[in-house]
């Protein structure tokens, strides 16, 4: 039920549709690249490290700068903790349009 | 007293972060299940086919048009059955535009596989300048949907490509056996080079992914 919804279970890190979608992309992909990412949500590089800066920051995702063929390669991984909140925030949307079973 | 309850604004913007949830999932999930290495086999093997029957026109084989035909999709077959046993489906498994991708290249290699084992078998008379008909335009309308299901507009290339092959073979009034070499050609550059990068691009995602 939508009423059964409480505000103060949504996550703030994850609830800003940027990083949202971030997360989202990573839930599937597990890694991926920086420009892959930037070019999945058409963001600007500033942007784009910003929201990643937070995300990792809190421990949702790891960020790992390597060479690959002699080019800089920034790789982002959802970490477990990013997983288990991503789960977590998705029930709490599920319940506020009420296709929650289990709120 | 402000009203800290789910308002009918929260649910529409949750709405609209549930779908944008679900479309990022789904690139997510999409990005590496697109593996191209049936493509460049069947490329490979058609280009083959072709060059066999081009050496076969000059004498240098002494092979029936079928058989040639016959050794090289009879391979193809029994590689795309091995390939795709040993696919990695951990990605992308039960995705819609995975089914929609492997539907439309399977119906492309059983339309030809029947209209070959129908001309074969005597059952219909088709020149192979029908046969290339086609096949252009089935390959070019595969690779079209591919590219559009995928949003990999490179892949446009090929299906324009292979469309323009159809346009071109409806005016040729006349081909001497050099048709097999253009024809190999075509395959090389039409299906075997962009089932290659594909392959490219998925090795580049796995890699990531390991």
């Amino acid at each position: 039920m939508a009423g059964d919804f409480d505000y103060r279970n949504i996550d703030d890190v994850i609830h800003s549709r940027v990083r949202l979608a971030i997360m989202a992309y990573l839930m599937t992909a597990k890694t991926a690249d920086f420009v892959e990412v930037k070019k999945q949500l058409k963001v600007s590089d500033g942007n784009l490290s910003t929201h990643l800066k937070k995300l990792e920051d809190t421990g949702y995702i790891s960020v790992e700068k390597r060479f690959r063929e002699r080019r800089p390669q920034t790789l982002l991984t959802l970490t477990s903790v990013g997983e288990k909140s991503f789960k977590a925030y998705l029930d709490e949307l599920s319940a506020m349009v009420g296709l929650s079973d289990n709120k | 007293m402000t009203d800290l309850s789910s308002s009918d604004a929260d649910i529409k913007n949750a709405t609209a972060d549930l779908a944008l949830i679900r479309e990022m999932m789904q690139e997510g999930r999409n990005r590496i299940a697109i593996d191209g290495s049936v493509l460049a086999l069947w490329g490979a093997l058609v280009a083959l086919a072709f060059l066999g029957n081009w050496l076969r026109a000059l004498g240098f084989i002494p092979l029936s048009q079928n058989t040639i035909w016959l050794v090289f999709m009879g391979s193809g077959w029994a590689l795309t059955f091995i390939i795709g046993h040993k696919m990695d489906r951990s990605v992308g498994r039960g995705s819609p535009l995975v089914r929609g991708y492997a539907a439309a290249w399977t119906g492309v290699g059983l339309s030809m596989a029947s209209a070959f084992i129908a001309v074969v078998t005597g059952a219909i008379n088709l020149s192979g300048a029908t046969m290339g008909l086609l096949s252009s335009a089935l390959i070019g309308s595969a690779f079209f949907l591919t590219a559009r299901l995928f949003r990999l507009n490179w892949l446009l290339v090929p299906a324009v490509g292979w469309w323009a092959v159809f346009i071109w073979l409806s005016h040729l009034d006349y081909a001497d056996e050099s048709i097999f070499l253009i024809f190999a050609g075509f395959s090389a550059v039409l299906l075997l080079a962009p089932g290659i990068k594909l392959m490219l691009d998925a090795r580049k995602f796995k890699a990531l992914r390991d």
